[in-house]
């Protein structure tokens, strides 16, 4: 009963994705063909975009752990009523729905001369304002003897974060650089409103695209489809632990 | 230990990332604000101020009071099944110990990916004509259904997309829950000879109410903002699916309506503020209820 209840819960989850393999892997009468595969490589510009991709949600992943830990160890350590306003004004960021603030980022975006650039893509994703939160929680769990130990051996707030704090949070900074990869690998409209030139089109833009070439084509949609999603399911896969140890974090501690 | 009071003070290699942050949370903030007064274009540069008078349009517009009740319903619907589904599930799967880390790094592979190619992993499902779903039906020989061209359709099918992406986050949650009950009270309830059912009322739900409180509260938050899944399967202006989300982005981007826009999305803004505040202050009572 209880492999039966399994295989009915993997095959719902799972199904989308088992369908569009085998609508990737199979020409219209059934026979094996790679022929959908090769079409949304070539014509879709597909493994350029893979590429940029994967550099795009690096560098936003890497940025988000790196320049938001320090903001968030202060948050963690700091009562003030600066801290109190920033989380306020975070909070807020957070419920504005994306597209609204679209509008200011592009212009933020194109004076800082970053339209049709990646870099305009990463910066906004970024300063992700949810992982400030997720962060802090992170920092929140060190231990206060071992801080007030550093303090009283002379350390600076500085060297109490780096040498002390960041040491102890790696698997949480792990895990934020994880799902920060996921969520800027999968982000839509963002790049879409940024980017104009086709050759640096992420994946989910390249597909949108594609979406309109092919949209009699669904075989060589699903194979589209499909090698979009491969790199962030090896990713997740690969680093399953840290994700699941987030997700339960981000929960649990809000 | 000493504490800076207010300012800055020994944290001030903070400095860079909240220019960064501010830049790029506050200043989107403020921005709206002011634009939502304004008569502001998409295109062409120059904008008079005009008042309250978008906010006056937003709220006899037609679309908005439509798409207000429809993310209501989608939000309802999709969070009410997500909690349903995944708490039941939770609960049955908390006999078989042995198989569920497979099953749960399976389960939150939708969740991991990108909604917009969820959303199209879906039209190859639930296409009319070439979709697997209305093959299988023709096979046998049942009505097909036109699951994302036919009104009545439409909204069901994004609902479904949703619970299908999200429905292993509240159930992970709720695993999570029931594993932090003390095994103690379980025991203490059957020296007592108490009922499933009383069990199930008194020490399960109670204590994992705070869990499926959170996950309520943040996937409530974020299907409020649901944009992504409708944009990737019918598009920002269609009658029967437009959620606010989608409706602000057809009236700022299409429209090219910035000033109206700004206005609609402090108008979502105030409410979904309003909605988590009330949300969380329940939860908190919960809380305090269990500690």
């Amino acid at each position: 009963m209880s492999s039966f209840l399994r295989m009915i819960a993997a095959l719902l989850l799972l199904g989308p994705f088992a369908v569009a393999a085998w609508l990737a892997v199979t020409a219209p009468d059934g026979a094996i063909t790679s022929v959908n595969i090769q079409k949304a490589l070539q014509q879709g510009g597909l493994l350029r975009a893979l590429a940029t991709s994967a550099a795009v949600a690096a560098a936003v992943a890497l940025l988000q752990v790196t320049a938001l830990a320090p903001v968030a160890w202060w948050l963690a350590r700091s009562p003030g009523r600066m801290a109190a306003g920033l989380r306020i004004a975070l909070w807020a960021a957070i419920l504005l729905p994306m597209e609204a603030a679209f509008v200011p980022l592009f212009e933020i975006t194109a004076k800082l001369g970053l339209y049709n650039s990646l870099f305009g893509v990463v910066l906004p994703q970024a300063a992700a304002a949810f992982q400030v939160f997720f962060l802090e929680s992170a920092f929140r769990a060190v231990p206060r003897s071992l801080l007030e130990a550093a303090h009283l051996d002379g350390l600076g707030e500085a060297e109490i974060f780096r040498q002390i704090a960041v040491p102890l949070a790696r698997p949480a900074l792990a895990s934020a650089a994880v799902l920060g990869f996921l969520g800027a690998y999968g982000s839509f409209l963002w790049p879409l409103v940024v980017l104009r030139d086709a050759d640096l089109h992420t994946v989910p833009v390249a597909l949108a695209q594609l979406t309109g070439q092919f949209s009699a084509d669904l075989r060589a949609l699903a194979a589209g489809a499909l090698l979009a999603v491969i790199p962030s399911t090896i990713l997740y896969l690969l680093a399953q632990s840290s994700v699941r140890a987030g997700i339960g974090q981000g929960a649990v501690k809000g | 230990m000493e504490r800076s009071r207010g300012g800055l003070g020994r944290f001030a290699f903070v400095g860079p990332t909240l220019v960064l942050l501010i830049a790029f949370n506050l200043f989107p903030l403020l921005y709206n604000v002011v634009l939502s007064f304004t008569n502001a274009e998409l295109v062409g540069d120059g904008w008079k101020w005009i008042g309250g008078r978008n906010y006056e349009r937003v709220f006899t517009d037609a679309r908005f009071g439509a798409a207000v009740r429809r993310t209501a319903w989608f939000v309802f619907c999709a969070v009410g099944l997500e909690l349903g589904i995944g708490f039941a599930t939770a609960l049955a799967l908390q006999a078989f110990t042995r198989v569920r880390a497979v099953l749960v790094t399976a389960l939150l592979i939708p969740m991991m990916l990108s909604p917009a190619v969820m959303g199209l992993f879906w039209n190859l499902i639930l296409n009319g004509n070439h979709g697997i779903t209305n093959q299988t039906l023709d096979a046998l020989s049942l009505p097909q259904p036109q699951w994302l061209t036919d009104r009545e359709w439409k909204l069901f099918s994004v609902i479904l997309i949703d619970v299908w992406m999200w429905t292993p986050f509240l159930m992970l949650i709720s695993m999570a829950g029931l594993a932090a009950i003390p095994k103690t009270l379980y025991e203490a309830a059957e020296v007592d000879r108490a009922s499933r059912w009383t069990v199930f009322r008194r020490v399960t739900l109670p204590l994992v109410a705070p869990y499926l409180g959170l996950a309520v509260l943040l996937r409530f938050t974020d299907a409020l903002k649901q944009f992504d899944l409708v944009m990737a399967t019918q598009g920002p202006n269609d009658t029967s699916t437009q959620t606010l989300s989608t409706l602000l982005y057809q009236v700022t981007f299409r429209d090219g309506k910035v000033g109206l826009g700004s206005a609609y999305a402090c108008v979502i803004l105030v409410l979904v503020i309003a909605l988590a505040t009330v949300f969380t202050r329940y939860l908190e009572t919960i809380q305090r209820r269990t500690a």
